[in-house]
């Protein structure tokens, strides 16, 4: 069952939408998205000389008056798209009920609208180091149900995940889940990682490294809520506690600290934003408690991740 | 108000630094900060690093609250009370006979000091008036019995005029027992209790507790000396008087007799140290005498009181009722001496009791259902009497743990001889002490009740065999002695024993001539208190019919040498700080509910917070609303 947000309106606004992608990958079958065979379809790719056995309908028969030579036109077949979502379900993205919903939604929408366009759908759930689920569906708005019945409860937060010592947080378990996820998808395509991105950059440098080796077109949507933009607002002094190892941190936030924090934000957005730009992987970011409709219809067709 | 404030354990108020320490050193381990669930810490470590590292220790408000709540339950453990301004003072006067000793060595002239030890005591008790200066004050003195001679808390010229009232009485003191009674009137930390005598205290008194202060008016190791007059024997023939030396050295005198009709004669007399001698004067003598001795220095006699004896061949006789289903040949007290009547128990009854002229009851093997209104003796009440709720051991062998050697009952006793194999082992009454004791319970009991005395003795007296059983025989003379105040044969009562009156409308008169009549409830006995002659005055005859001596012999009190020490009473400790806790529990109950309203408004303050917030908000919102 589809959340309560996915109503009828909302759907039928997603529903116009479709995927874009920079590049034409290769499909099983045929699908919407024009792609790097060539064979049959509307959008002309190239001349070759006639061979017996060609159809004759392919035949340029202009160019044969103006040469005297036999070309036919040959045309990139439209096939479907392969789109890996990697949903981070890890504690940093429950730890609130609204970066959960909102994470949710966003891969429910962008799922319903590949689904909707004949694309082959991969929901990869990936809980801190470990890949918790991979469900692939070719096509079929029915589809969606499925991956709705498998985000439809929220994960609790366990007490011995926040006993989890920095030792174990530094294991990288971010990269295993992600690369376990792309290692599984057998045809390149597009992958969509939704996350709150609050890793090391490093880490995450790696894990996009490495699906960028898969030859996936990777498009990075990171959800954050208010708190991961002002911790712990109206309190001067908090004691806080890192959701995914327990780790605990007590600090004074006086307005100075507010400010010394929001620029290290800044600066861990920019390290991240700047990297993407090399890597030609886009990135928007999705602020839990604005409108999820428009952010689809907005951002994401301005970033052309949508059309 | 704070300056009045006191604490029963101060010393645990040094553990308040050390709460202060813990509270902070707990607040900065655990965070006084608000515990906040973030998704990932990883930017804000980066704060951290980036931030001061030394961070001041600023307090938050629950910090406040509980650390006041750690000071009260600091203070409700310390003992805090409330210490009133008042000083109140209580001074006890030794009049006994002891304190006539007069010090000829150490008279002081220009205090007009005659040496008399009693003198000295309400002199020094002035001075303490003064340089205590008490808002109150209460004055006792300890003989004949522990009485208050000012009437309540009175003020200081009152305690002043009430010192000039008190006399020697010939009378033993009961210091022990008179602390004990008013150590319990100390309320505050400021009272003070003085006591003035000259016997020495052989406790310790805590330099810190002032409460309590014993002042020793003739010195912890002066001893004086002092020769006494000790019993007197009078027949028409011949006089018998024992004199007694507390003296270190040999002494000599006269004793002047002055008989009733006012004859009087001298008699030379010499005494070793420490000896006790009897001298036999012959006679023929009057009904009635008087016997002082003359002659002796001062510094060896130091007790002027106990040179004076009387003595009367008129001696009231004593009748005496047994009541016991033996006969009086059975009983065997024929050879005593006394008139006795003898009743069997069924003949008694209450008005026969009250009717009955004895002066002495025996109840053998029987209990009246109350206490009869004479003295009397109960020899093995049956088991389970409403008396003494008796309960009787047949089979196992008694021995005695424990008996009060000092009491008259059992004087010239041996009791580690006394072996039973059959005893009735007896509850003492309110009224009464215990003075024999044994690994079974109390054996023999005495108290004195509405100018009465009672004793009950859990074994076989009767028959009275004399010296074929010395131990039974000499405790029931003594028992009839300290019943009847009197001894066998003594020519004079004692003082303080009760005569009795023939009639309502017979009186005595004193030493002085002054009358003294029964009162309605000591009906018909009255009590001669002072030693002297006093005449019998019989309404029927109208005419004086017989003389009465009185005298008051007591070698404890003569006894200048060996002065027997006290210790404060053993309950002092435990009355004294029962007695203050009347003040602290009142604060302590202050405190208490103090404390559940830090501990409730501790509870509402993260409710309370938000709420304020919130409307403080909303009035900075009008406001600026309002200036817009």
């Amino acid at each position: 069952m589809l959340p309560d947000s996915f109503t009828s309106k909302y759907l039928r606004q997603i529903e116009l939408l479709k995927l874009r992608t920079r590049r034409a990958f290769l499909g099983t079958r045929q699908g919407s998205h024009i792609s790097s065979k060539r064979g049959h379809g509307l959008e002309f790719s190239d001349y070759r000389k006639y061979e017996p056995g060609d159809s004759p309908r392919h035949i340029d028969w202009g160019l044969y008056a103006r040469s005297d030579r036999l070309y036919v036109k040959t045309f990139r077949e439209e096939q479907d798209l392969s789109l890996l979502i990697i949903l981070d379900i890890s504690a940093s993205m429950s730890v609130e009920q609204i970066k959960w919903e909102a994470s949710r939604d966003l891969a429910l929408t962008l799922a319903y609208i590949a689904l909707m366009g004949q694309d082959r759908v991969c929901l990869a759930v990936i809980n801190e180091s470990e890949l918790q689920h991979i469900t692939t569906f070719m096509s079929g708005a029915h589809a969606i149900h499925t991956f709705a019945a498998l985000l439809a409860k929220q994960p609790k937060l366990e007490g011995s995940r926040l006993k989890k010592t920095k030792q174990q947080a530094g294991e990288r378990g971010f990269f295993k889940a992600v690369s376990q996820a792309a290692q599984r998808l057998k045809i390149p395509g597009k992958a969509i990682l939704i996350s709150d991105l609050l890793i090391a950059e490093l880490e995450l440098r790696d894990t996009l490294d490495w699906l960028r080796s898969r030859n996936l077109e990777i498009s990075l949507l990171q959800v954050l809520t208010p708190s991961d933009l002002d911790p712990a607002s109206g309190l001067n002094e908090a004691l806080f506690i890192d959701s995914e190892n327990g780790q605990e941190i007590e600090i004074s936030l006086d307005q100075a600290a507010r400010a010394e924090y929001s620029q290290i934000f800044k600066d861990h957005q920019k390290q991240i934003e700047n990297y993407c730009h090399s890597a030609s992987i886009s990135i928007n970011r999705f602020i839990a408690n604005d409108s999820l409709i428009d952010f689809v219809l907005s951002d994401l067709t301005k970033a052309g991740l949508v059309q | 108000m704070l300056l009045n404030l006191a604490l029963t354990t101060p010393s645990l108020l040094w553990l308040l630094p050390a709460v202060l320490a813990g509270m902070v050193y707990v607040y900065r381990m655990r965070g006084q900060a608000q515990r906040v669930l973030v998704a990932s810490t990883l930017l804000l470590s980066q704060l951290k690093r980036k931030s001061n590292s030394k961070k001041i220790f600023v307090p938050n408000t629950r910090f406040w609250f509980e650390l006041l709540v750690l000071i009260l339950l600091l203070l409700l453990a310390a003992g805090i009370n409330y210490v009133s301004d008042s000083r109140r003072l209580i001074v006890v006067i030794d009049n006994s006979l002891s304190m006539s000793q007069r010090d000829g060595s150490s008279v002081n002239y220009l205090k007009a000091d005659s040496g008399l030890l009693l003198n000295r005591a309400l002199e020094e008790a002035r001075s303490h008036l003064l340089s205590y200066d008490p808002s109150q004050v209460r004055v006792f003195a300890l003989a004949p019995s522990l009485t208050e001679i000012t009437e309540g808390w009175s003020s200081v010229a009152r305690a002043e005029y009430a010192l000039e009232q008190i006399q020697i009485k010939s009378s033993r003191d009961d210091l022990e027992n008179s602390l004990a009674r008013l150590v319990r009137d100390l309320t505050f930390n400021n009272d003070q209790l003085v006591v003035f005598t000259e016997r020495p205290f052989s406790g310790a008194l805590d330099s810190k507790n002032s409460a309590v202060i014993i002042k020793n008016v003739l010195g912890q190791d002066k001893r004086l000396q002092n020769i006494a007059l000790e019993d007197l024997s009078l027949s028409a023939q011949n006089l018998s008087v024992t004199l007694r030396s507390y003296a270190q050295n040999p002494s000599s005198g006269q004793l002047q007799i002055k008989e009733f009709d006012g004859k009087s004669s001298l008699h030379k007399f010499n005494l070793a140290a420490h000896e006790l001698k009897t001298f036999n004067i012959s006679g023929p003598f009057s009904k009635a005498l008087s016997v002082s001795l003359l002659g002796l220095p001062l510094e060896l006699n130091s007790i002027e009181h106990d040179d004076l004896g009387y003595a009367s061949l008129e001696r009231q006789s004593a009748k005496i009722l047994v009541i016991s289903s033996l006969s009086k040949e059975q009983v065997g007290l024929g050879a005593l001496g006394f008139e006795f009547e003898f009743l069997t128990p069924d003949k008694i009854g209450p008005e026969t009791l009250q009717d009955s002229d004895a002066a002495l009851l025996i109840f053998h093997r029987v209990t009246p259902p109350e206490l009869p209104k004479q003295s009397s003796i109960f020899i093995l009440p049956p088991k389970n009497d409403q008396l003494f709720k008796s309960g009787i051991i047949n089979d196992r062998k008694i021995s005695v743990t424990r008996y009060k050697e000092s009491h008259p009952i059992t004087r010239y006793l041996n009791l580690a001889l006394l072996d039973l194999n059959q005893a009735t082992i007896l509850t003492p009454p309110s009224w009464a002490e215990t003075i024999i004791n044994t690994d079974q319970g109390t054996l023999l009991l005495a108290g004195e009740l509405s100018a009465s005395r009672y004793s009950a003795v859990g074994f076989e007296l009767f028959p009275h065999e004399g010296s074929k059983n010395p131990i039974s025989s000499i405790l029931f003379l003594n028992l009839l002695q300290w019943s009847l105040e009197r001894g066998l044969a003594m020519p004079y009562e004692l003082a303080y024993s009760q005569l009795k009156l023939a009639g309502s409308s017979d009186y005595i008169l004193d030493p002085l001539g002054k009358q003294i009549r029964a009162s309605d409830n000591d009906q018909p006995f009255v009590r001669v208190a002072e030693p002297g002659l006093y005449q019998l005055f019989s309404a029927s005859k109208k005419s004086l019919s017989s003389s009465i001596a009185v005298n008051y012999f007591d070698p404890s009190e003569s006894n200048t040498l060996t002065l027997q020490g006290f210790e404060l009473p053993k309950t002092f400790e435990s009355d004294y700080v029962r007695s203050n806790p009347a003040s602290s529990d009142k604060l302590s109950r202050i405190l208490a509910i103090l404390l559940f309203c830090v501990l409730f408004f501790e509870f509402l303050l993260p409710i309370l917070t938000p709420l304020i917030k919130f409307r403080l908000s909303l009035t900075k919102a009008a406001e600026v609303k309002d200036a817009n």
